[in-house]
C-alpha cells in the first residue's frame, strides 16, 4: 500500500513524463506531416513540369490564333481540343495561349494554375485547405513560383514555401522548403 | 524514519516505491512502439522517395526526348532524338534538377541513358509513320478529292476487260490459214516450174521421137523399094545409091528406140508431176474453200455479236441520254443518281469495247479471207482438176503405148507416127508459175492497199521516236548516290540498297512486240506475201506474249486492289511527302510536303543536266540502260528531286528511277487505255481498213496511246483515269499537240518542234490535212462519232498515279526500306549543308530512351548519419 507521503507521485510523474512523450509524439507527427507535404508538392511539381513541357507541343500545333478563320489544320486542332479538353473547359490543365512566350510573372501564374490542377483538380479552395492541413504557411498563397523561368526552351519550375510545425508552442521556426524541376519544352 | 533501518530493509535502494514507474513504463513500452512506427514511416518515405524518383526520371526522360531532331520532325513528321547532344549528359542535367523536388531525401549516385528503337528499324519507322499519317493521310486524300473507294471500283471495272490475247487469236488463226495457203502456193509454184520444164522437154522429146521413128520408117520404105526394084530388073543387080544399107537401118532403129525411151521417160515424169500438181491443187483448193467456209460461218457468228453489240449500244445511248438530262438539270458529278448512271455507263462501255473488238476482228479477218479467196478463184478460174486428171490418164496410156512400141514390127509400109497418136495435149493441165506469182503479188498488194504499212510505219516511228525525246526523264535530276561513301561512313544505307525491277519482263515483251512490228514494216515493201504473213504471225505471237504478260499484271493489280486498305496510310505518306520530277521543272525544286515543310532549290542538291543526258534508240535500249544504270554508284549524298520515283524502283541512279517509273506508269496506262482505245470508233476504223493487219494495228494503238498519256503525265499534265478521247486518231492529234507542247516548258524550241513533227508523222500529214488523210485510211468511210461522258472523269496527276501504283505494287517492306534510305540521304545532306557538328545517321535516330539511376534514399532520423542505408537501382523507359 502506498504510503501517505507518496500519494500523487504517480499522477505527478505521469503529468510530466506522459506530457513529454506526448510532445515527442506530436513533434514526430508534425515531421511526418511535413514529409507528406513535401512529397505531395514534389509529386505535383514534377507532374506540373511534365505536363507543361508537353503542352507546348499542342500549343504549337493546335492553337488557333484569335481573329483568324484558320485552315483545315486549325479546324482540326479545334476539333481535337474539343474532344480532349480545351482551356475553357479545363483551364487548369489546358492553356489558352503560349504561356512560355510571356514574362516570368506570367510563367509563374501558369505554373501555379497547373499546380492547383494537379493538386486538387483545379479547386483553389480545396487546394488551400489541403495545403493548410499539411501545415503549409499561408496555404495556397504561401506557395511561391516566382523564381520559375523558361530559358533555352526549357522550363525551370522553382517552388518555395514554408512549413510550420504542428502544435508549435514556442521556439520552433517555420521550415523553408524549396523544390525544383525542369523539362525541355516540346516545341 | 530511521534511514539505516530502511537501508537494511530495502536491498534495491534505487527502487523507491512507485516513483518513476510511469516513466519506466513509457520508456519500455513506447520504445518498441515508436521503433515500429518509425520503421513504418521510414518505409513509407522510402517508397515515396522511390516513386518520386521514378517520376523525376520520367520528367528527365521526357525532357531529353523533347530534344528531338527538328529536321526529321519538320520534314518527315517523325519523332526521334536529336543527334547533336549526348543523351547521357542531357538526361543527367535534367535529372539533377528534377531530383531537387525531392529535397534531401535521395542522393543520386550515378545515371546512365541510352537510345533504343532507331528509325532505321522498319517496324519502328512503320509505327511512327502510321502515327503521323493516321490523321493526315485521310485529310490529304480528302483535300485532293481522292475518293479511294470510287477509284478502286473504277479501277476494277476497267481491268475487267476480257483476255486481249484471246482477241488476238482470231487474227492469228486467219493468218495461220493464210500462211498455209501461201506456203502451198510457193510449193505449187516450184512444181509448176518443173512441169513447165517437163512440158518443154516433152515437146522436144516428142519431136525427136517422131523424127527418129519416121526417119526409120522412111529408111525401111526405101529399103523395101530398093529390094523390089532389084527383083524386077536384073539377074546381077547393081547396088542402088538410094537404098539404105543394113548398118544404117540398125543405127536408125537404135536412134528411134533411144528417142522413144527418152520421150517415154519424159511422158512418165510429166504425168507424175501433173498428178502431184493435181493432188496439191486439190488440197490447196480444199484449204482455200474451207477457209472461205469458215469465214462464212464466222460471218454468221458475227451476226450474233453484232446483235448483242447493237443492244448494248442502245443501252449505252439510253444511259447517255439520261446522263445528258441530269446534266442539263444542273446535277453535279457527285450527284448520287448521276454517279449511278456513270457506273452503268462504265460497265456498258467495257462490254461494248469487248464486243466491238470481237466484231471488228472477225469482220476484218473475214474481209481478208474473202478477198484472198476471191483472188484465188479469179487467178485460177481456167484450171480444172478433172481435165488434169484426164490428161494424166492419157499420158499414162501414152507411156504404155510407147513401152509397147515395137520397132521390129516397123516396115516400109508402116504409117508414120503423128502427134495425134503419140502426143497428149496438156494445155490447161496446170497453173503456170507466173499465174501463181500474180496471185501472190496481188495478195501482197492487197496487204499494202489497206494502209497497213503506212499506218504501222508512222505509229512505229512515233513510238520509237518518243524514246529519243527529251521528255522521258527530267535531265536535271541526274544524281547517283555515293554508295561507297555511305558504306564507309555508316556501313551502308539503313534500308536495302538494291533496285527491284519486277516489271522488266513485261517491258521486254513490249519491246519485242514493237521490234517485230519494225521488222514487219521493213519487210512489207520488199518481202513476199508469205514472208509478210510470217512476219505478221511473229507480230501476233509477240503481241500474244505481251498481252498475256499484261493480263497477268492486271490480274495481280486486281488482286492487289483487295489489300490496299492496309496500305493507305503509309502509302499516302510516301506519295505526298516526297518530291518527284514534276516538282522540279528544269531541276528547280518547289514542293510542300505532307508535313507542311517547304522544299526549295537549296533543300536538295542541284546538278548540271548535260553531263548525264542521253537518249535511247528504242524501248529495248532504254530497258537495258535502266538496268545498266540501276546499281551504279556516284558521288551524290542525296537525290536532286526524284525521290518519289526511288520508291518504285529503288535504284541509286535518279535517271534509272525516273525511267522505270515512266515505264511502270506507262504499263498502268496500257491497262487503263485498253477499253477507250478498243471502243473508239476512229481507231476501229483505222485498224479495220488493214485487213489481216487489224489485230496488229489495234495492239499497236493500245500501246502507243498510253505512251502519249504517260508523256503528258510525267511532264505535269493531268490525265483522266477513264479516258473519253483517244489522242492518236486524226481528230485527236491536234488536241494532243495543243496539250503536250505547252508542257515542255523547260525544253528547247528544237525539242518541241521535233515532238510536233513526230506527232504529225503518225498521220504523215499536216493538221489541216487530217480529214483527207483519214479518208485515205478508211477508204472514205464515215466514222461514227465517239460519245464520251461529257467531261473527263477522275483527272489525276503524276503524283496521284504513282500513289495508286505504290498502293498496288510496292510492298510495305520495300516502301519502308526505301523511305529509310531517303530519310538518311536527305537528312544527312541537310545537316551536312548546315555544317552540323555531327553526321546524321538514321541508326542513331532513337525513338525510345532507356535510363538507369543508382540512388540512395536517406533515412529520416539518422540524418544523423552521413550515408543512407538504402541504395537502389531504378530504370525508366520513355519513348515517342
Amino acid at each position: 500500500m502506498m504510503r501517505k507521503d507518496q500519494s500523487g507521485v504517480i499522477t505527478l510523474e505521469a503529468c510530466i513524463s506522459v506530457l513529454m512523450f506526448l510532445l515527442l509524439m506530436l513533434l514526430l507527427s508534425g515531421l511526418f506531416l511535413m514529409f507528406m507535404a513535401q512529397t505531395v508538392t514534389a509529386h505535383v511539381v514534377l507532374e506540373t513540369t511534365e505536363s507543361m513541357s508537353l503542352e507546348a507541343y499542342s500549343l504549337e500545333k493546335l492553337a488557333v490564333d484569335e481573329g483568324t478563320i484558320g485552315g483545315v489544320g486549325d479546324q482540326l486542332g479545334k476539333l481535337v481540343s474539343s474532344w480532349f479538353g480545351n482551356s475553357e473547359k479545363s483551364p487548369n490543365f489546358v492553356s489558352a495561349k503560349k504561356w512560355y512566350d510571356g514574362d516570368d510573372k506570367e510563367i509563374a501564374a501558369a505554373i501555379k494554375e497547373r499546380f492547383v490542377g494537379y493538386l486538387s483538380g483545379g479547386d483553389e479552395a480545396k487546394a488551400d485547405k489541403l495545403l493548410t492541413m499539411m501545415n503549409v504557411v499561408n496555404g495556397l498563397d504561401g506557395l511561391d513560383f516566382s523564381q520559375s523561368y523558361v530559358e533555352d526552351d526549357t522550363l525551370h519550375v522553382f517552388l518555395a514555401y514554408k512549413l510550420k510545425y504542428n502544435f508549435n508552442m514556442g521556439p520552433l521556426k517555420d521550415v523553408p522548403v524549396e523544390q525544383t524541376a525542369c523539362s525541355k519544352l516540346w516545341k | 524514519m530511521n534511514p539505516k533501518r530502511r537501508k537494511k530493509k530495502k536491498p534495491y535502494k534505487a527502487v523507491n516505491g512507485v516513483k518513476g514507474a510511469i516513466t519506466l513504463f513509457l520508456a519500455i513500452l513506447m520504445t518498441p512502439f515508436l521503433t515500429i512506427a518509425m520503421s513504418l514511416v521510414e518505409a513509407g518515405r522510402y517508397n515515396s522517395a522511390v516513386s518520386l524518383m521514378d517520376e523525376a526520371m520520367g520528367v528527365a526522360a521526357v525532357s531529353t526526348l523533347a530534344d528531338k531532331d527538328d529536321y526529321v520532325k519538320d520534314r518527315w513528321g517523325l519523332f526521334s532524338l536529336g543527334q547533336e547532344h549526348d543523351l547521357g549528359t542531357t538526361f543527367t542535367r535534367s535529372l539533377e534538377e528534377n531530383a531537387g523536388a525531392l529535397g534531401k531525401s535521395v542522393t543520386v549516385n550515378s545515371t546512365k541513358a541510352q537510345g533504343l528503337y532507331p528509325l532505321s528499324d522498319g517496324e519502328v519507322l512503320y509505327n511512327q509513320i502510321m502515327e503521323f499519317s493516321k490523321m493526315s493521310a485521310p485529310l490529304k486524300l480528302a483535300e485532293n478529292f481522292l475518293d479511294l473507294a470510287d477509284l478502286v471500283k473504277k479501277f476494277e471495272k476497267l481491268l475487267s476487260i476480257g483476255n486481249i490475247a484471246e482477241l488476238l487469236n482470231a487474227g492469228a488463226d486467219a493468218v495461220d490459214s493464210m500462211i498455209t495457203i501461201a506456203e502451198t502456193a510457193e510449193e505449187m509454184k516450184d512444181l509448176a516450174d518443173k512441169i513447165a520444164k517437163n512440158e518443154e522437154e516433152y515437146n522436144t522429146k516428142y519431136a525427136a521421137f517422131e523424127k527418129a521413128t519416121n526417119d526409120l520408117i522412111d529408111a525401111l520404105k526405101q529399103e523395101k523399094e530398093s529390094s523390089e526394084n532389084d527383083n524386077n530388073t536384073t539377074e546381077s543387080p547393081a547396088p542402088t545409091e538410094t537404098a539404105a544399107p543394113a548398118t544404117d537401118l540398125d543405127k536408125l532403129k537404135k536412134e528411134a528406140k533411144k528417142a522413144r525411151d527418152e520421150y517415154k521417160d519424159i511422158v512418165g515424169e510429166l504425168s507424175g508431176n501433173l498428178d502431184s500438181f493435181k493432188t496439191q491443187m486439190e488440197d490447196w483448193q480444199e484449204a482455200v474453200e474451207s477457209l472461205a467456209d469458215d469465214a462464212l460461218q464466222a460471218v454468221s457468228s458475227t451476226y450474233a455479236i453484232r446483235s448483242t453489240l447493237g443492244s448494248k449500244k442502245d443501252q449505252l445511248d439510253k444511259v447517255d441520254k439520261e446522263i445528258d438530262k441530269l446534266k442539263k438539270e444542273g446535277r453535279k458529278e457527285d450527284d448520287p443518281d448521276l454517279k449511278k448512271l456513270m457506273g452503268q455507263r462504265e460497265d456498258l462501255e467495257v462490254e461494248v469495247a469487248e464486243l466491238q473488238v470481237k466484231e471488228a476482228a472477225a469482220d476484218s479477218s473475214n474481209d481478208g479471207v474473202q478477198g484472198m479467196t476471191e483472188n484465188w478463184r479469179t487467178s485460177f478460174k481456167n484450171y480444172n482438176n478433172e481435165n488434169t486428171g484426164e490428161i494424166v490418164r492419157q499420158l499414162n496410156r501414152l507411156k504404155e503405148k510407147l513401152v509397147n512400141f515395137n520397132f521390129d514390127t516397123l516396115t516400109g509400109d508402116s504409117t508414120k507416127i503423128t502427134q495425134q497418136d503419140y502426143k497428149v495435149n496438156i494445155t490447161g493441165s496446170y497453173v503456170k508459175s507466173s499465174d501463181i506469182d500474180a496471185f501472190l503479188d496481188a495478195q501482197k498488194e492487197e496487204m499494202n492497199k489497206g494502209s497497213l504499212k503506212d499506218l504501222l510505219t508512222f505509229i512505229n516511228s512515233f513510238f520509237n521516236s518518243v524514246f529519243k525525246t527529251a521528255l522521258l526523264y527530267e535531265p536535271a535530276l541526274c544524281a547517283v548516290l555515293d554508295a561507297d561513301f555511305y558504306n564507309q561512313k555508316f556501313g551502308g544505307l539503313p534500308g536495302q540498297d538494291m533496285s527491284q525491277g519486277g516489271l522488266s519482263y513485261i517491258f521486254r515483251t513490249i519491246g519485242d512486240f514493237i521490234g517485230s512490228i519494225s521488222s514487219f514494216v521493213d519487210n512489207l515493201k520488199s518481202g513476199k506475201w508469205l514472208d509478210n504473213l510470217k512476219k505478221i504471225k511473229e507480230v501476233i505471237q509477240n503481241g500474244q506474249k505481251m498481252f498475256e504478260a499484261i493480263q497477268n499484271f492486271l490480274t495481280g493489280l486486281v488482286e492487289s486492289v483487295k489489300t490496299i486498305g492496309q496500305k493507305i496510310c503509309y502509302t499516302t505518306y510516301s506519295a505526298f511527302n516526297l518530291p518527284c520530277r514534276t516538282d522540279c521543272p528544269g531541276g528547280a525544286l518547289s514542293f510542300k510536303t505532307l508535313t507542311g515543310y517547304s522544299m526549295d532549290g537549296v533543300t536538295l542538291p542541284r546538278m548540271a543536266p548535260s553531263s548525264n543526258y542521253s537518249l535511247f534508240d528504242d524501248l529495248a535500249v532504254m530497258i537495258d540502260s535502266i538496268f545498266n544504270m540501276a546499281n551504279n554508284t556516284g558521288n551524290s549524298y542525296a537525290f536532286c528531286g526524284a525521290e518519289l520515283e526511288y520508291m518504285l524502283f529503288g535504284s541509286r541512279s535518279e535517271i534509272a528511277n525516273q525511267l522505270y517509273t515512266f515505264l511502270t506508269l506507262y504499263l498502268v496506262r496500257v491497262a487503263l487505255d485498253l477499253v477507250p482505245v478498243l471502243s473508239n470508233a476512229e481507231t476501229q476504223a483505222m485498224a479495220g481498213c488493214t485487213g489481216p493487219g487489224y489485230p496488229v494495228v489495234m495492239a499497236v494503238l493500245c500501246l502507243v496511246e498510253p505512251l502519249v498519256d504517260t508523256l503528258m503525265l510525267v511532264n505535269g499534265a493531268k490525265v483522266s483515269l477513264i479516258k473519253t478521247k483517244v489522242f492518236l486518231t486524226p481528230s485527236g492529234i491536234p488536241s494532243l499537240i495543243e496539250k503536250l507542247l505547252p508542257l515542255m516548258k523547260a525544253r528547247t524550241e528544237a525539242d518541241k518542234q521535233k515532238m510536233k513533227d513526230d506527232l504529225l508523222g503518225v498521220m504523215n500529214t499536216k493538221s489541216s490535212e487530217f480529214d483527207t488523210k483519214l479518208k485515205e485510211y478508211t477508204h472514205g468511210a464515215t466514222l461514227p462519232e465517239h460519245k464520251g461522258y461529257g467531261w473527263d472523269l477522275l483527272e489525276l496527276e503524276y503524283r496521284e498515279y504513282i500513289f495508286l501504283i505504290m498502293l498496288l505494287l510496292t510492298s510495305k517492306e520495300e516502301q519502308l526500306q526505301r523511305l529509310a534510305n531517303l530519310i538518311q540521304t536527305e537528312t544527312f545532306y541537310h545537316y551536312n549543308r548546315e555544317h552540323a557538328t555531327f553526321d546524321f545517321d538514321l541508326r542513331k535516330s532513337y525513338t525510345f530512351l532507356s535510363s538507369e539511376v543508382n540512388l540512395t534514399v536517406n533515412q529520416m532520423l539518422p540524418a544523423l548519419l552521413d550515408s543512407g542505408f538504402f541504395t537502389i537501382q531504378r530504370q525508366c523507359y520513355r519513348g515517342y
